[in-house]
């Protein structure tokens, strides 16, 4: 074989793997780019299979999956209208609420009356800031369904930001008195009902604050004891049904009351009245140092005997072991120690001497 | 060894073939983790991460309030990263009416860039279209590149090839990591200079005065230059980022301090290397062919033909640095100024920093460049000299 030959050959092939090289790059970019190869075919399995399949990821909260699986559905089958609410629902979810009021708009025209629909359309109004349309939203479907303890919570949320406080009040009680099941829904962390007491307590507590700037005592006074009745119901209702995770209903009563005995003191309320508001406070909340002390010290000031004193040891004994670097609780601890080290006449001296 | 000398050129084309698929596929699976959260036991938790997905549907295009704005709901599956295979709808924004530049117009069947996000193994259902699948394309690029100077170059075609990716290797494992943990970055630009010129001129040339002459030349040359630029940073106040916002976008970015106005002297040393490494090594080139054609050519001789050769290149060099750097960014800047997106004057124009920054740049690479061939001459003719008097001692 010439050299000429060999080499003839040797480039025809070199030329042959640059041609086969650029071809299939060229190819196989343009495949990418402008989807010349297929896409896979989605889940061609029948709607109801793929809904069942939808529905338990959702369930489960595996979103991402169940949005793939109810857009699989809607190709199966267009008149879905789950399918389409639980994808706007998983939209709104997002933030995505163009997206989701186009899904709710497509569902409500193939079913006007779906209530979780029209739900769905006033919370992504809400969210959008269209107050006046949530609304509006929220009252033409508790005409259909009054007992509807969502619409009746958010409607609630949605008066109380406009200022609306007395149809508030009555949305949260009639709220409250519907959520009869107390069932936590999807995406909520308490049943609605509690939701509604909660919400109750906030809007008159926040009316007795205006009573309260406004020189209105008496008022404010008797707004105040609404608020903590509607939280007494919610944490007692929390108690029932073992909520013990949350803990915004116990925050909010012990936030009610410390501001009760801040109001009862700024208007030097005999200390008696004081006290069993801490005393509730402890009740409400354990572990909480502040309130252990306070009642402590009220006690120590009406104490006359030495029993009346080794009852408030146990109290700034209860402060310490729960914070031992508070140094009030360790300081009075140490105190009424010493004072419990003296004899009976001494005691009796000292206790007398306290204002 | 005969068979393997004949083949190379074929062997190293078909090797080039199987990386350039390899490597492609690869970048289709790739993943970039972004943030990722880890529990007591540095189990990952929680992470967010970069990566292509394949548009498997349209599944509405919605239009956002009166902003002209569109947001495509698109079902992408993952082909990459730690929830691959997973599908998910993702929402690209595209605004049809304004700028179409901004714009990412996928379709079905496209792969796109993806920012995904999830925990465990749950995708989180609130994804975005980041990008186009860009990538891809210039790994195929870098292919037919690898074997056009293959078949061109032959066996030398081969060694330029090695010596890209050598290079290229060199850039990613040794410059850029000592830049992130705090090194000078114009004195380790001048090591990556060094590295660089030693392995390009060993590889492509081999061992020899004419190399050794070329790599001291090159790199006498960036030195230099590297002190010329370090003295512009000390007159002209460089910031290496010239708005506060991008520094403080910069540096949100990475735990590490990172010396901006160092990098852009670096930068400016960088793009030195090229044109040093070229002029340099044809001088030596020059020199040696002369010696060899008369070895009995005087020293001073020699390096006056060496002087000359380089001269020559001075000539084509320059307008090529100057062009070569007019058009990475001057063009833009010159384009748009006096216009409405740019209204200012020639000496306000003259005294931005990204400008002024430019220019530097222009000044110090052909500075280096100049000084880079009477170093390689005086370089050359020295070794030169150094042989023959061996010579002489052992005839």
């Amino acid at each position: 074989m010439s050299g000429r030959w060999r080499a003839a050959r040797l480039g025809v092939f070199e030329a042959a793997i640059l041609v086969a090289l650029v071809t299939s790059i060229v190819w196989r970019v343009n495949a990418d780019r402008s989807g010349a190869s297929p896409a896979p075919p989605p889940d061609a399995r029948p709607a109801d299979a793929l809904l069942r399949s939808a529905d338990a990821a959702y369930e489960h909260g595996r979103l991402a999956e169940a949005s793939a699986l109810y857009s699989d559905v809607l190709r199966a089958d267009d008149g879905s209208v789950h399918a389409r609410v639980r994808l706007a629902n998983v939209f709104h979810l997002n933030s995505w609420n163009a997206s989701a009021l186009t899904m709710i708009d497509e569902a409500l025209t193939l079913e006007p009356t779906n209530a979780v629909a029209r739900l769905l359309r006033a919370k992504v109004y809400r969210d959008d800031g269209e107050g006046a349309l949530a609304v509006a939203e929220y009252e033409a479907l508790l005409e259909t369904q009054p007992r509807n303890t969502e619409a009746l919570y958010y409607v609630g949320t949605s008066y109380q930001a406009a200022r609306r406080f007395d149809d508030a009040i009555v949305v949260y009680r009639r709220a409250a008195a519907a959520d009869t099941q107390l069932v936590v829904p999807p995406f909520e962390r308490v049943p609605f009902g509690i939701q509604a007491r909660l919400q109750l307590g906030r809007t008159y507590r926040q009316l007795s604050r205006v009573q309260f700037q406004a020189g209105g005592y008496a008022d404010g006074m008797s707004l105040l004891e609404l608020a903590l009745g509607a939280l007494r119901d919610a944490h007692q209702v929390v108690a029932s049904i073992s909520l013990t995770a949350y803990s915004d209903v116990r925050a909010e009563l012990t936030s009610a009351l410390s501001f009760k005995m801040t109001m009862l003191r700024r208007a030097q309320r005999p200390e008696t009245d004081v006290l069993a508001v801490v005393e509730e406070m402890v009740v409400v909340d354990p572990d909480d140092v502040a309130a252990w002390l306070d009642a402590g010290q009220i006690r120590r000031r009406a104490a006359r005997t030495r029993a009346d004193l080794e009852v408030v040891e146990t109290y700034f004994a209860r402060a310490y072991e729960l914070d031992p670097r508070d140094l009030d609780a360790h300081t009075n601890l140490v105190s009424v120690r010493q004072d419990l080290e003296r004899s009976d006449a001494d005691l009796l001296l000292i206790l007398r001497d306290v204002p | 060894m005969k068979f393997i000398v004949r083949w190379q050129t074929p062997i190293s084309l078909l090797i080039v073939f199987a990386l350039t698929h390899v490597v492609y596929t690869r970048m289709q699976t790739h993943s970039s983790t972004i943030v990722e959260q880890k529990d007591a036991t540095g189990r990952v938790v929680a992470q967010s991460e970069y990566v292509k997905g394949r548009i498997l549907d349209v599944v509405r295009v919605v239009p956002e309030g009166h902003s002209g704005n569109e947001a495509h709901i698109l079902d992408i599956e993952l082909l990459g990263g730690e929830f691959v295979g997973q599908r998910a709808l993702f929402r690209n924004y595209v605004n049809p009416t304004g700028y179409p530049m901004l714009n990412v117009n996928a379709t079905v069947g496209d792969i796109v860039l993806c920012r995904v996000g999830g925990s465990g193994e749950i995708l989180n259902a609130r994804n975005l279209v980041q990008d186009y699948n860009r990538d891809g394309f210039i790994v195929a690029l870098l292919g037919i590149l690898f074997a056009v100077i293959i078949i061109v170059g032959r066996a030398t075609g081969v060694r330029s090839v090695v010596t890209m990716v050598v290079n290229g290797l060199i850039l990613y494992y040794i410059m850029l990591p000592m830049i992130h943990k705090g090194y000078d970055p114009v004195w380790t630009i001048v090591l990556t200079c060094a590295l660089i010129s030693v392995q390009s001129r060993l590889i492509v040339a081999g061992p020899g005065r004419k190399t050794y002459a070329a790599i001291l030349g090159t790199v006498g040359g960036v030195v230099i230059a590297g002190f010329i630029v370090i003295y512009a940073q000390q007159q002209l106040h460089f910031t290496g980022v010239e708005k506060a916002n991008a520094v403080d976008l910069v540096e949100s970015r990475s735990a590490d301090y990172i010396d901006f106005a160092g990098l852009l002297l670096a930068g400016m040393l960088i793009g030195l290397l090229g044109i040093a490494n070229d002029a340099a090594i044809e001088v030596a080139s020059a020199m040696e062919e002369v010696n060899d054609a008369n070895p009995n050519l005087s020293i001073p001789r020699l390096m006056t033909s060496g002087m000359n050769v380089g001269t020559d290149i001075l000539g084509t060099m320059t307008n090529t640095v100057v062009f070569v750097y007019f058009g990475m960014r001057l063009l833009i800047i010159l384009t748009v100024a006096g216009t409405a997106i740019f209204p200012f004057t020639a000496m306000q124009l003259f005294s931005l920093g990204v400008v002024a920054a430019e220019i530097v740049r222009v000044i110090a690479g052909t500075l280096g460049l100049v000084i880079t061939i009477p170093l390689t001459a005086g370089i050359s003719a020295l070794l030169h000299m150094q042989a023959r008097r061996r010579k002489a001692v052992y005839a």
